[in-house]
């Protein structure tokens, strides 16, 4: 796999990741969005700002509720979280490893079961400064896209949650 | 005190009392009734309107040839008689053709519903693909599964299928046809099924929508432009594409006030269903509290002015929680539903009473076309504020708080002038306020007014009675029908006074009131009313409790009943009153003595109606200023029981002066009274408002009663001239006053014509000039045709339309001037156009029109003459040239105001001729003892002295006289009586016969022509333009004499012409 940009990845492995981080990040903080989680994430991806902030439709008929999935904030949250792994990780491997770079990253993800690969690959969990660093951007992020102090909080602490800190 | 220590604990304060506000049919069923009435009216009008826009010259010149025979045939009948007679022959003769304008409407109504039922089958799949809604994945299951279980709660046998909408989809919707309902849910709630905090209310509310079979008719009112625009376009574009668009500013702003209306309702019952949907759902969740949680998180709009508010389609958050919390805000009557509600009412009245005129010609029926049009239009306004007065009287016993009438009545008041400004009848007529009698229009707010507040006092009514019954569906129901009665009452009492009015003025009005007032659908409404009325007094109780289906929570209490008005108080203050209405009659009787003439009695038994009449209003008015919010409604059975007092007051009389007893009789002097009374105590009720809000009543109503009974009687009588007077008696009285009115009527509309003809002659000149010009060219012709004859040529027709006729005799002759200009004007337009295309079909069609033009000029000819000769005028004779541009010589044509008189020297045809009586009176002797005869020869013997006569008034006698051959007939009269002085004693016989007011004229070619005549011995005679081999006079009218010799004589007839 190629990377161009030590900082990016292709969209669509960036994607992956951050689907994958979102939904281990639902688990805990809203874990019956999972059901519809595949075609949300999907509607995300193709546009996110329609789906972060949809045209605000008088509904003349309806009750006049705004109420919005967590999804698509635990998808926009854990872009710049994705991002930033990817960046550290690229940083942290070498020129040689960098291919790896995605295997690496979903390393970090908490599962339920251990991981798989050779433990030659196996990097070594984020550091408190490191999650402290992750979970500030997610809360940025959170604050950003318009979400309250307590919805931002527990976003962020959802993303941290899903990765594995030493 | 508890062994702890500690105080016990106080006991909880009683629950509030929550008020079922959906015991009664809600406001948005009533809201959806009058929409779908504003969307079929819109229909009604569209199809009217293109009627008028492709077909009204057609039209136009069916009405004028039908009126001009119709008045032919029936000039000389009495006022009322006439009038109606009149209408009718009109109606017959014109019924093809106002069936066909019926048709076109019936097609919009058609095309409208039809339109409707398109978007509403179309909106669901509309949806679906713009939303992209699709049923739930797997995996969601339970969230259908639990708004299946929510549904069976709900009452609801299929549930609806539950859809999901992207991400983006924030909020929740129901939609569909029915059976076939969905529920779209924002995919945070749907995954959310567990919660009962969010699920449960949020998918009840809708439950509720579906429910209440809301749904479709909603995304109609949501979408009704789809179908309304299209359907309100369509007179625009023909307007546009046509030359004629002199009445586009008036289609527009009628049409935009429709549209205005149209758009009020639809907003108006599009935020009420929200209210209705989320106090079902609170009460199916057992209580508001789930509901207002959900509603609490609802997004706050932001400050918006008045008019966008009354626009909104949703109601805002914070009065949806506070209308949970306290349900009896939703029962406020507002202005705007009073105003909508009576805007659509009047407005489709006319609408739906020409259609049904076209179902009802032939049966003689037609009249039944008003109380048609007055069973379909009440009920909406019963329905509405009727009903929904009602329910509030009933659920502020509960809640406490007072009802106010006040701006629903002005909303009636307003709509009702609103829709008779608006009405289509009038568009182009240039009648002020849409009435000829401007007056109307307060009559009209007032009876809008008095109506509303009359059902408020009902309702008060009713509501003290509600513990009485055991369902709310009697309730309502009663409400509904005694709205109903109310309004369509009133409305068809209004429709039929304006006809009144029209036909004739004040003079048929007031007969009207008196007669045709009390038919059997006006006794039907007040006894239904009276009997409402008394029941209610009759079942409430005092100590009674809250009856339990008026309840949605807490515990029943003590049924508020401190201000009911018991029966007595109702029957007391009636018999009071109408004592004092016998007593005046009967005064009346005692000082007048006895009545010898027929007019006399008539005279005085019409002022005996209105003393009855009064006193019930009286009743009515004294109730609603003494007894607050219940008076006008219980004046609604002691009015009939005062006006009941009188009459049988008047028939006591009668009877104690040997007067017979018959049923007619009887059944007139007590439905006349009833009749006037209704409509009398209808005016008066506003007087309702004014103690509205009063706490404290007297004691003893009849003392007041009675005074204001005595009032409003000596008033009748004082004013019995203006009421009742011998004029309004339907036989012409003649007299040197009518006689003058009628003179200076027709002066004044010979002086029209005199312009008319000059304003013509100068279009005729023109086109002498454009004819004599032969250097130009075709497309120069009709340049100049357009500028120099179609101008003014319309500014001509503009001003004959505009006139207003002072009688219905010149009407109906009018009406050929105006029939004249108008195929003077399209030929003129149509042989314009053939210059420019040099088309010999165009010109062949305006040689025809212009021969039309001259058929109805001939025909105004004809009546203008009638008329001038009728009024003792002389008849002119005068001839006007129209010729077709280009051509050499004109022929005669165009209206002239006088008719020719015959070239050859008229000589008298009766020398020859042979009379014949329908009847004779036996001979007698005068005053020397001579045998005097009577035969009908006596007419032609050229002596007046000799006379032919019969016996009594000689109505519908005949003298028929028979040419010895066929002649042309220029000219008839006769002396209206016998011209006769008794040569021995010098007593005038013509004054002491009766003589003759009016006859009609009949000749074997079929012409009947009436003639009026003066009171002078004297040949009387009018000019005709007939071939006749016979001759018929039909008495019609005379005027009495001497009471020892009534007889009808006629002593000449003169029939002149030539052989």
């Amino acid at each position: 796999m190629a990377i161009d940009d030590v900082e990016r990845l292709p969209s669509k492995a960036e994607n992956e990741l951050v689907a994958e981080l979102a939904r281990l990040a639902l688990e805990e903080a809203a874990p019956e969005e999972l059901v519809l989680f595949p075609e949300t994430a999907e509607e995300y991806f193709q546009d996110p700002q329609a789906v972060l902030d949809p045209e605000r439709r008088d509904e003349a008929l309806g009750f006049g509720l705004d109420i919005a999935m967590l999804t698509p904030y635990v998808l926009a949250v854990a872009t710049p979280v994705i991002r930033f792994l990817v960046s550290t990780v690229a940083e942290a491997v070498g020129e040689e490893a960098k291919p790896l770079v995605v295997r690496i990253v979903r390393r970090l993800f908490r599962r339920s079961e251990p991981p798989s690969e050779a433990a030659g690959e196996a990097p070594a969990p984020l550091s408190s400064d490191q999650a402290r660093q992750v979970r500030e951007l997610a809360y940025q992020r959170a604050k950003g896209l318009g979400l309250d102090e307590d919805r931002a909080a527990l976003l962020a602490d959802a993303v941290v949650g899903g990765l594995i800190v030493g | 005190m508890a062994a702890s220590g500690t105080l016990p604990a106080a006991p909880a304060p009683p629950e509030r009392p929550r008020p079922d506000v959906l015991a009664y049919p809600s406001p948005t069923t009533s809201r959806f009734l009058i929409f779908l009435a504003a969307l079929l009216s819109a229909g009604l009008w569209v199809g009217t309107w293109v009627h008028n826009q492709l077909l009204f010259e057609d039209w136009f010149e069916v009405v004028a040839r039908c009126e001009q025979q119709a008045l032919q045939q029936t000039a000389t009948q009495p006022s009322l008689e006439g009038a109606i007679a009149r209408e009718n022959a009109s109606a017959q003769c014109r019924a093809a053709a106002d069936r066909r304008r019926a048709a076109f409407a019936v097609g919009g109504a058609g095309a409208a519903g039809a339109a409707g039922l398109v978007v509403l089958y179309l909106v669901p799949g509309v949806i679906e693909r713009r939303r992209r809604l699709r049923p739930v994945v797997p995996g969601l299951e339970p969230a259908s599964e639990r708004v299946a279980a929510l549904a069976g709660t709900a009452g609801l046998a299929r549930p609806p299928a539950l859809m999901l909408g992207t991400a983006a989809q924030r909020d929740g919707f129901s939609y569909g046809t029915p059976g076939r309902y969905r529920i779209a849910l924002p995919r945070a709630v749907a995954v959310r099924w567990r919660s009962a905090s969010l699920f449960d209310p949020l998918v009840r509310h809708e439950l509720a929508h579906v429910a209440h079979r809301d749904v479709a008719l909603a995304w109609l009112a949501r979408s009704v432009w789809y179908a309304l625009a299209p359907l309100l376009a369509v007179p625009l574009v023909v307007s546009l594409l046509s030359s004629d668009r002199s009445i586009l500013g008036d289609y527009l702003w009628r049409t935009a006030l429709l549209a205005v209306v149209v758009q009020l309702v639809s907003s108006a019952l599009l935020r009420s269903r929200e209210h209705d949907a989320d106090l079902r759902a609170a009460r199916g969740m057992g209580g508001p509290e789930a509901v207002a949680a959900v509603v609490a998180q609802v997004r706050q709009p932001g400050t918006a002015p008045w008019y966008r508010r009354l626009l909104a389609n949703h109601p805002p958050p914070a009065r949806r929680l506070a209308v949970l919390e306290r349900p009896e805000l939703v029962t406020e009557v507002t202005f705007l539903d009073g105003l909508t509600a009576a805007f659509l009412a009047t407005l489709t009245f006319p609408l739906i009473e020409q259609v049904s005129v076209t179902f009802l010609m032939g049966s003689g029926r037609s009249d039944l076309a008003k109380v048609a049009a007055a069973l379909l239009a009440g009920p909406l306004l019963g329905g509405s504020v009727g009903l929904g007065l009602w329910r509030a009287a009933l659920v502020q016993r509960v809640a406490g708080g007072p009802v106010r009438p006040a701006p629903v009545a002005a909303g009636v008041a307003a709509g009702f002038v609103l829709g008779q400004v608006a009405s289509l009848a009038q568009t182009g007529t240039g009648a002020l306020g849409g009435v000829t009698h401007p007056p109307m229009l307060a009559v009209i707010a007032l009876a809008g007014l008095g109506a509303t507040v009359l059902t408020a006092g009902l309702g008060e009514l009713w509501a003290d009675a509600a513990p009485a019954l055991r369902r709310s569906r009697t309730s309502w129901m009663v409400a509904l029908a005694v709205g109903s009665v109310v309004f369509a009452a009133v409305l068809w009492a209004a429709s039929s006074l304006e006809l009144a009015l029209d036909q004739a003025g004040w003079l048929v009005a007031r007969l009207w009131a008196v007669t045709v007032l009390a038919s059997w659908p006006t006794i039907g409404a007040v006894a239904a009313l009276a009997v409402a009325a008394g029941w209610a007094l009759a079942a409430s109780r005092q100590g009674a409790m809250t009856p339990a289906w008026l309840l949605e929570r807490g515990t029943s209490r003590s049924w508020p009943t401190s201000s009911r008005v018991s029966p007595a108080e109702a029957v007391v203050p009636a018999v009071a009153g109408g004592l004092v209405g016998a007593g005046v009659i009967i005064g009346i009787r005692v000082l007048t003595g006895p009545l010898t003439s027929d007019a006399a009695k008539v005279e005085h038994f019409y002022t005996y109606v209105w003393v009855a009449a009064a006193a019930g209003a009286a009743m009515t008015l004294t109730l609603a200023l003494l007894v607050p919010r219940r008076g006008v409604g219980v004046g609604a059975l002691a009015g009939p029981l005062a006006s009941l007092m009188v009459a049988v007051g008047l028939l006591a009389v009668s009877t104690a002066r040997g007067g017979g007893l018959d049923a007619a009789f009887v059944t007139s002097t007590v439905r006349f009274p009833l009749a006037l009374g209704l409509i009398l105590a209808v005016l008066v009720a506003p007087a309702g408002l004014l103690a509205w809000h009063q706490e404290q009543r007297l004691a003893r109503i009849w003392p007041a009663a009675a005074a204001l009974s005595l009032v409003a009687v000596l008033a009748v009588v004082g004013g019995r001239d203006a009421l009742t007077r011998n004029e309004s008696i339907p036989i012409p009285d003649g007299g040197d006053r009518e006689q003058a009115l009628a003179l200076a009527e027709v002066t004044q509309y010979a002086a029209t014509a005199t312009q008319v003809q000059q304003r013509y002659s100068a279009v005729e000149t023109a086109v002498a000039a454009i004819a004599a010009d032969q250097t130009i060219d075709g497309p120069a012709r009709a340049a100049r045709i357009r500028a120099e004859v179609l101008v003014p040529l319309r500014a001509l027709l503009s001003d004959a339309e505009a006139y207003q006729p002072p009688t219905p005799n010149i009407r109906s002759v009018h009406l050929a001037a105006v029939a004249s200009l108008r195929s003077m004007t399209a030929a003129f337009e149509t042989l314009a156009a053939a210059y420019e295309t040099d088309d010999a079909a165009a010109f062949a069609a305006a040689q025809a029109k212009l021969d039309e033009g001259r058929r109805h000029a001939s025909a105004w000819q004809a009546g203008l003459a009638n008329l001038l000769a009728a009024a003792g005028m002389a008849v002119q004779g005068a001839t006007g040239t129209t010729g077709k541009p280009g051509t050499a010589t004109g022929d005669t044509s165009g209206p002239a105001p006088t008719t020719t008189l015959a070239s050859a020297p008229p000589t008298e045809l009766t020398s020859n001729a042979r009379a014949e009586a329908s009847a004779t009176a036996p001979d007698s002797v005068d005053d020397t003892g001579n045998p005097v005869s009577y035969d009908a020869a006596n007419v032609l013997d050229g002596d007046p002295s000799t006379a032919w006569r019969v016996k009594g008034s000689g109505r519908g006698a005949v003298v028929a006289v028979r040419l010895p051959a066929p002649a042309r007939i220029t000219q008839v009269g006769l002396i209206p009586g016998y011209a006769k002085t008794d040569p021995v004693s010098g007593k005038d016989r013509f004054g002491e016969n009766r003589r003759i007011r009016a006859v009609r004229w009949h000749f074997s070619d079929g012409t009947i022509i009436g003639q009026r005549f003066r009171d002078q011995p004297t040949i009387q005679q009018i000019a005709v333009e007939v071939t006749a081999s016979w001759v018929l006079v039909e008495v019609v009218a005379t005027v009495p004499g001497d009471p020892d010799h009534d007889y009808t004589p006629i002593s000449d007839i003169s029939i002149t012409g030539a052989t």
